[in-house]
């Protein structure tokens, strides 16, 4: 079953982009400080230091992007299901009944009609007006059911594909682990 | 590096602003996974179990992180203790001659 309100998707979407601008700020002000601390600090010791705090940085950088592909899963969602409507229901385990109930449907008209062509107009001569009037009615609900069943047809389609798409960019998303920081102090006699 | 050089002061410094955005970046990522899962209760289908693993996944790495950004905490405050101690050694071996 799908259940989607965009509105309420879209709303949460925006309070996640301010999120993760401002964790980027705060990102950037820890590096600031390890930066500025090996100024603070200056030995053989915060050389290593430094260097470590570099690929540090390149962890982090890559922590925010995951968080950012994460978002833009849903980004890509709203944008998928805004072709579709604003608040979307749907049962894709049910396409198979829903469409085999209208093409019955169709069915059904499709026989009525081959009843009226049987029909001796000719013979029921006064009843003929009236009997053309109710076949084309038939005629018109025939064309409209095939359509329906076509439009519906279509947007399962359109859904599956959708929905398929967002399983392989969950796929895709990295897992990252953060490592420990793999750095001690070495106080042997070139250090300190 | 022939030579060492602490500023006790601005380090120390260095370690409270690093506390305190540790605590900002851990606060940070527990709202950016529940935003995410927020989500997710506008977006329901069978991907929609995915989705959360993954962010369930990530959210094991929020106290890790906490955790290394303290730890580079701990590495300056055993900076500074280390130069103290130097410093004491060598006045005392100075106040000798005094």
């Amino acid at each position: 079953m799908i259940d989607i309100d965009l509105t309420k998707l879209k709303n949460e979407i925006d309070k996640v982009k301010v999120i993760i601008d401002e964790y980027e700020e705060i990102q950037q002000n820890i590096f600031n400080q390890l930066k500025d601390s090996c100024i603070n600090w200056q030995d053989g010791n915060s050389l290593v230091f430094e260097e470590k705090t570099y690929h540090e940085k390149q962890e982090s950088e890559l922590l925010l992007l995951s968080l950012k592909n994460k978002k833009e899963i849903y980004d890509f969602i709203y944008n998928s299901y805004s072709e579709i409507g604003k608040k979307i229901k749907c049962n894709l385990e049910s396409k198979k009944n829903v469409l085999s109930s209208i093409e019955n449907c169709i069915s059904k008209t499709s026989i009525i009609l081959n009843d009226f062509n049987k029909i001796d107009t000719s013979f029921y001569y006064y009843e003929k007006n009236d009997i053309c009037k109710q076949k084309n009615c038939i005629k018109n609900i025939h064309r409209s059911l095939t359509n329906i069943k076509n439009s519906i047809s279509k947007m399962y389609a359109k859904i599956e594909k959708i929905e398929k798409e967002i399983l392989i960019k969950i796929q895709e998303l990295d897992n990252i682990k953060v490592n420990d920081f793999d750095y001690e102090l070495n106080w042997g006699d070139n250090n300190g | 590096m022939d030579k060492g050089i602490v500023n006790e002061v601005y380090l120390s410094e260095n370690i409270k602003q690093m506390e305190f955005y540790a605590n900002e970046e851990k606060e940070s990522l527990g709202k950016i996974c529940q935003g995410l899962e927020d989500c997710s209760n506008y977006y329901n289908s069978n991907n929609t179990v995915q989705i959360l693993n993954n962010i369930n996944e990530f959210k094991i790495n929020i106290e890790k992180l906490y955790k290394k950004r303290m730890n580079y905490n701990k590495i300056f405050e055993q900076v500074i203790i280390q130069y103290n101690t130097l410093s004491e050694i060598t006045k005392q071996k100075f106040d000798k001659f005094i």
